[in-house]
């Protein structure tokens, strides 16, 4: 312990030092502050020319891959429209109803209702005609893969570094070199739709394969299974409930690719409803179409799960299933009776957008001035400091007094104190801690000498996970200076860094809360469900009317949709604790502030920790969406590649942020096991 | 229990069985013939195995298996019992030895006769039950003659069969979730006696079950036994149960097999302490029998005669008003017992006899 | 496994279908679709017009500059609305290759430039002209730009033309990119409604001028066509104004020689395109259906195209 805490001293000290000299003659130091361009290397050029004659040699393939996988989106397409929206509706609340009882069938009824009466049926089912062909396929390639890396350790070494890069590269990032390959259409969303969706089954599948207890397997030799049996009828029957678990998230997950899968081949669904009124930003229209994505991924999470977890595998018989193939029948007779149950009137349909736009636009002109003033503090206290350091941020104009000399002399006193007081108290770690986040604060993120933040993002690194950790890390940095995203990625860090040091502090707070109390989780649950499902591009247009384009939206799109894990993994460590220690802590005598604050958080850190993590990675994904809002980060880098065909650009971009996200995630999980180490509890990672 | 003969063939036979895990397993043995060297050769061959890094599970394993026989292989944990059954079974590849099922040696044979000979003439019961938590009972109980490919008609009759025989009638289509560890445990038997075994593996049975039903467990075992004489291989760590069924049992410290014999012939004669240990908290006059510690002279007249599978115990309170003791009829001679000869007996058990000196 | 179970019927629905759409295997002409309605009015326009010639057409979005990847290599046949400032490296190398056939102005003639809400001008009285905005630009500025004035402009990934034309006349703005089209609007919808300064990059045919009033800011006259690189203070054209082009693929002339005729003559105008967009966007009505019915009101204008084009 004391010699590593030495060494840590040590690294610390150097960083500072080296942090501090960078501060203060930043003017001095000329390359070691600005990367030279000099230096960067010309990746671009060269990904650009073996994509061209990749898609050159190979093309032909896959473009016949394109080719084939049209018939069954058309198929699938052409049956459910052929099919009336009163007989679909029979046979989804039927499955609701075995899959999750009476309150999943009366949400998936309401759910329906909703796409037919606000006139959404005919685009819903055009995208739930993608969703229904990508995900038998997504599960099929991962089920295969996983089969294939739970048999062959080669097999798994390849796999999981390759799945870890598909799920942390945004999406946007492979859709050009999808379209190259593919051509152009809706097959185009397909194969988009199955690569995002994929990976968790392959993960899912593994995972369950290894998980079969020994016993079984060997109760499955000696009953005399061949190895094929034993793999179909011992080890995936086995599984199953893993597996299905697996299938769960591969529909989340294509589901929530049917906006991005529209955007590049966009046909008349749900997506391009929600990307064309966006555009035209009338916030009413796409906030309905938007809710139709949620609405079908809560029912389609909430079926599959059902039938995932549904422990004990009560076989009903097939009576059930003739009484709904009887109403079904029956539905669709009354169909041809009634046309209204097959096409909806258009002079039915119910249309609350211009009174939704008339209620944003009266919220934007009558608290202008508060939610102004909101977005000045957040911006000129908080935001700019961080971005441009204090040392710039601070003016007459943001904080009424300026950057003198004196002011400066003032500020470095201050942290001396500080610094100073935890020194005497034998904290010299903290202190040098507060020394060093002074320093960045008062040069800020994008003021910082790229020399400056690679040493602490380093030794970050190794604080967490030692030398491997701090070297992978290590490359990562060279990676983004190399290929000259250096200052996107800067400005990602620092636009993520915010949101999720908010989002978290937030989400925390509300999580505790609703872990305290029962209402307000149940308040709480339907909002993050629907935060998490809901396409965000939807939220942008109200967002911009009331907060303008730039940073501030930004930051808040990225604090809506990564304070969901923040909220989820605080409640659910906290009312996950062992109940024998909760027991004995009450009958010490605790209070229940003491409780909470003394036991149950310290006890919950590790779910806290995860939460933390997720909120990370959820917070990164969202850059690409807040390039929409006019940011300059490695999302918009992405945007730029797409739009002008540049697949190195967009490309690169990707990778960059799938290595901040890495870098952040192992970071993260590092720091969570030395804190588990400590307090010698146990994650329990099943949420 | 039934008695058996020693002299009759063995249905299955362990021979010099070795199991070592660990890098470069299969080199320590190569070049050594491991049926040709002794008991003492095999222990200094294992612990230099071992001083070289390598994991030796099973040393030189060697016993048989006689037809219609419960043998009992009792061990703590770590002791390489259950490594011993699996490589009866071939679950787990033994690195040398034979082990010989009617003569044949299995190892020998191709992974598709394995199959066959586990489809027809083995049946493994596991500690944790090892169910498909997919199946319900009548499934779970079938599933083996479904990989056999039987025909429905035939495979349900034979699954019902052997449940109603552990008694789980009315309970088939309920599923192992449903079910309490007793009910798991009687699915596994069940599951393993349908393909009509003729050598039984029980790998720690009722170790996972509360005391009172693994007593009940037991008693059925004993009682199904009574009925199917099939030759059984029994694992245990628990002394008790093995007293309570075996037939023979070996005991097992440190992969190596200690001691073989007759629970009896364990109490009354430990090899050494490691035995005795286990012995010292047994109920003695429960388990030994009046022919068990009777004298090889014959009766003076006119005492009590007495039957030679009497329990001590019930003889107790004669002997201790009777000086002259009893004549116990053993077959068909008449031997002498007195309280000398339980004294005797029980002394036997104890290591350290010093604390009272002649 | 249920996915074959329900696999075998479906694909031999799929058979049906195939028997009942005999043509549907004869090759489709293909029309780029881009993000905005106005081109959606002349790819629907096209298509209609094609439908008449007795072809299949089919309508695939493609971006900006995917789509020339695209129709060089073949795989999409015609855009009838190229605005030529917005496409990337890639178009002037295609034509020069002869892979992509540039076949004439479509007749749009589109503005870019700056706009502001006409209650500005009382706060910057001499606007319109572009030089009022040096004194004015404290009234155009926001929190996060102060004491400079901002200007939202194109998306990043759309260029960079404004931040480029700030920089070489020494405005003091600070370029904010616009983000996103449906962003941009929000801006100026939500400005608009609560009265608040904006100054910002836009383009016209657009419906947004159907609904909000605008003025545009004004230039320097050029000296023939803008330059846009080389401009200062006082010499200072704004933007070089697009023109809109028809474009083909290289093989489209011999695979479908009427419908080239058609290309050809095909014509579409500001008036046209902004009442139609209007009625797209404000109306809810659907892109075909609007065409359709504009098709029916004015078939003198391309009747005699389809004549020419059968012949």
């Amino acid at each position: 312990m004391d010699s590593s805490s030495d060494r840590s001293l040590v690294v610390w000290l150097a960083v500072t030092v080296l942090v501090a000299i960078c501060v203060v003659f930043a003017k001095n130091l000329g390359p070691l502050v600005i990367y030279p361009d000099a230096l960067v290397l010309p990746v671009t050029d060269p990904m650009n020319t073996a994509m061209r004659w990749f898609v050159v040699t190979f093309g032909w393939f896959f473009k016949a891959i394109s080719w084939l996988l049209d018939w069954p989106i058309l198929l699938a397409k052409s049956l459910l429209h052929a099919v009336p929206w009163a007989a679909w509706f029979v046979l989804w609340i039927y499955l609701a109803l075995r899959a999750g009882g009476r309150g999943l069938a009366i949400f998936t009824a309401i759910s329906l209702m909703y796409m037919v009466t606000f006139g959404f049926w005919s685009q819903s089912m055009n995208s739930f005609a993608l969703v229904v062909v990508s995900i038998p396929m997504a599960v099929a390639l991962g089920f295969a893969l996983g089969t294939w890396g739970f048999l062959s350790d080669r097999a798994y070494r390849i796999i999981m570094p390759i799945l870890d890069l598909m799920q942390t590269v945004p999406a946007f990032a492979y859709l050009l070199p999808i379209l190259l390959l593919f051509g152009f259409g809706t097959t185009v969303g397909l194969v988009a739709s199955i690569l995002f969706a994929f990976p968790p089954m392959v993960r899912n599948t593994i995972v369950g394969l290894r998980g079969v207890p020994d016993e079984v397997i060997e109760s499955g030799l000696m009953s005399g299974a061949t190895p094929s049996q034993l793999f179909w009828r011992v080890r995936v029957p086995t599984a199953q409930r893993q597996i299905l678990l697996g299938v769960n998230q591969t529909t989340m997950a294509s589901l929530s690719m049917v906006i991005i899968a529209s955007i590049i081949g966009g046909t008349n669904d749900i997506g391009w409803e929600v990307l064309s009124t966006m555009r035209k930003a009338q916030f009413g229209e796409s906030l309905l179409a938007g809710i139709v994505i949620a609405l079908m991924a809560m029912v389609l999470d909430r079926i599959t799960w059902g039938f995932a977890v549904q422990s004990s595998p009560t076989k009903r018989g097939a009576a059930g299933w003739i009484i709904c193939a009887v109403l079904f029948g029956a539905a669709w007779l009354l169909a041809l009776l009634f046309p209204p149950f097959k096409d909806w009137p258009e002079a039915w349909v119910l249309n609350p957008a211009p009174a939704m736009n008339a209620g944003l636009e009266w919220i934007f002109v009558e608290f202008r001035t508060v939610l102004e003033a909101i977005k000045r503090a957040a911006l000129f206290y908080l935001m700019l400091p961080i971005k441009i350091g204090l040392s710039q941020a601070v003016s007459p104009f943001t904080w009424g007094f300026a950057m003198t000399p004196a002011v400066t002399t003032g500020y470095s006193l201050i942290v001396a104190a500080v610094a100073a007081y935890f020194s005497f108290k034998g904290k010299l770690l903290p202190a040098l801690w507060v020394i060093l986040f002074a320093l960045v604060l008062y040069s800020g993120l994008t003021g910082l000498a790229w020399v400056a933040l690679s040493a602490v993002i380093v030794a970050l690194a190794w604080q967490a996970g030692g030398k491997n950790l701090a070297l992978w890390a290590l490359a990562g940095v060279a990676f983004l200076l190399l290929t000259g995203i250096w200052e996107p990625s800067v400005i990602s860090l620092y636009l993520c860094g915010v949101g999720v040091l908010l989002s978290f502090i937030f989400g925390s707070a509300i999580g505790t809360w609703a872990s305290e109390n029962d209402t307000v989780s149940r308040m709480v649950r339907p909002v993050i469900d629907t935060l998490q499902t809901m396409p965000l591009f939807v939220i942008l247009i109200p967002f911009v009317m009331v907060f303008k384009i730039g940073e501030f939206t930004a930051l808040l799109a990225i604090i809506v949709y990564a304070i969901v894990p923040a909220i989820r993994y605080t409640e659910h460590g906290l009312r996950n604790l062992p109940h024998d220690v909760i027991e004995a802590a009450t009958a010490i005598g605790t209070t229940p502030r003491q409780l909470l604050w003394q036991v149950k958080l310290p006890l919950a850190v590790p779910s806290i920790m995860l939460g933390l993590n997720q909120t990370i990675m959820f917070g990164i994904s969202m850059l690409v969406i807040t390039a929409l809002v006019g940011t300059d980060d490695l999302g918009q880098q992405i945007y730029i590649g797409l739009g002008d065909g540049d697949f190195g650009v967009g490309m690169t971009a990707g990778i960059g942020m799938a290595i901040i996200a890495m870098i952040a995630d192992r970071i993260t999980q590092g720091f969570s096991q030395q804190i588990q180490a400590r307090l010698g509890v146990k994650l329990n990672e099943s949420l | 229990m039934t008695a058996s003969s020693p002299t009759s063939t063995p249905k299955l036979s362990c021979k010099h069985v070795w199991k070592l895990y660990g890098k470069g397993a299969d080199q320590h043995l190569r070049n050594i013939d491991v049926a040709g060297q002794g008991a003492a050769e095999a222990r200094d061959l294992a612990q230099s195995i071992r001083d070289e890094g390598g994991i030796v599970a099973s040393t030189d394993v060697s016993f048989d298996v006689l037809p219609g026989e419960i043998f009992v292989i009792m061990g703590l944990s770590g002791s390489g019992k259950s490594t011993i059954v699996r490589c009866l079974s071939r679950l787990v590849e033994p690195t040398a030895g034979e082990i010989l099922l009617d003569g044949e040696d299995l190892l020998k044979v191709s992974s598709k006769e394995l199959i066959d000979i586990r489809r027809h003439k083995m049946g493994m019961v596991f500690q944790s039950f090892g169910l498909m938590p997919h199946l319900n009972v009548l499934e779970n109980v079938a599933f083996p003659l479904k990989l056999q490919g039987l025909g429905d008609k035939e495979r349900l009759e034979r699954a019902k069969r052997v449940i109603s025989l552990v008694g789980l009638e009315g309970r088939e289509s309920s599923f192992p979730s449903q079910l309490s560890g007793g009910q798991q445990q009687r699915v596994g038997i069940a599951r393993s006696l349908a393909v009509e075994p003729e050598v039984w593996f029980l790998d720690e049975p009722f170790s996972a079950l509360d005391p009172l039903i693994r007593r009940q467990m037991q008693d059925e075992f004993l009682r199904l036994q009574q009925e199917l004489h099939k030759s059984i291989v029994f694992i245990t760590h628990d002394f008790l149960e093995a007293l309570r069924i075996a037939d023979r049992m070996a005991i097992m410290k440190d992969g190596a097999v200690v001691q073989i014999g007759r629970p009896v012939d364990l109490i009354l004669n430990p090899v050494d302490d490691y035995v005795r240990e286990f012995t010292k908290d047994v109920p003695w006059e429960l388990i030994l029998t009046a022919g068990d510690v009777a004298s090889g002279n014959a009766p003076p007249a006119g005492i009590k005669e007495v039957p030679a599978s009497t329990n001590v115990a019930d003889l107790l309170p004669y002997l201790a008003s009777h000086d002259s003791g009893v004549a116990v009829r053993k077959d068909d001679t008449l031997v002498h017992m007195t309280s000398q000869n339980v004294i005797a007996a029980l002394a036997s058990g104890v290591s350290d006899a010093s604390a009272v000196k002649d | 496994m249920t996915f074959s179970k329900t696999l075998k019927p479906a694909l031999l629905a799929s058979a049906t279908i195939l028997l009942g759409q005999g043509t549907a295997l004869a090759d489709p002409i293909k029309i780029a679709v881009n993000e905005w309605t106005g081109q959606h009015i002349s790819a629907h326009f096209a298509g209609a017009l094609f439908e008449q010639l007795g072809h299949e057409v089919e309508y695939v979005t493609a971006g900006a500059v995917p789509q020339l990847a695209a129709i060089a290599e073949g795989s999409l046949h015609y855009q009838p609305e190229l605005w030529t400032n917005n496409v990337g490296d890639i178009y002037p190398k295609a034509v020069e290759a002869g892979d992509i056939i540039v076949v004439g102005g479509l007749g749009l003639e589109p503005q870019e430039g700056w706009i502001y809400p006409p209650y500005m001008a009382e706060l910057c009285p001499g606007l319109p002209a572009y030089e009022a905005l040096y004194d004015c630009a404290q009234a155009f500025a926001a929190a996060d730009t102060f004491p400079d004035g901002r200007l939202i402009t194109y998306p990043a990934d759309w260029g960079t033309r404004s931040a480029d034309l700030v920089d070489l006349i020494d405005l003091p703005f600070k370029p904010v990119p616009g983000g996103s089209e449906g962003a941009m609007l929000a801006e100026l919808k939500s400005a608009v409604a609560a009265e608040q300064p904006i100054l910002m990059m836009m383009w016209q045919p657009h419906w947004v001028f159907a609904e909000t009033d605008v003025n545009w800011v004004e230039w320097d006259t050029p000296h023939g066509t803008c330059d846009e690189a080389s401009q200062k203070r006082g010499e200072a054209c704004g933007f070089q104004q697009a023109t809109v082009d028809k474009i083909v693929a290289k093989d489209f002339a011999t695979s479908y020689p009427d419908a080239m005729k058609m290309v050809e003559l095909m014509n579409l105008t500001n008036d046209v395109q902004n009442v139609l967009i209007l009625e797209v966007d404000q109306n809810g009505r659907e892109v075909k259906e609007v065409v359709a019915e504009w098709m029916g009101a004015n078939e003198d204008v391309w009747q005699p195209w389809v004549a020419a084009a059968k012949q």
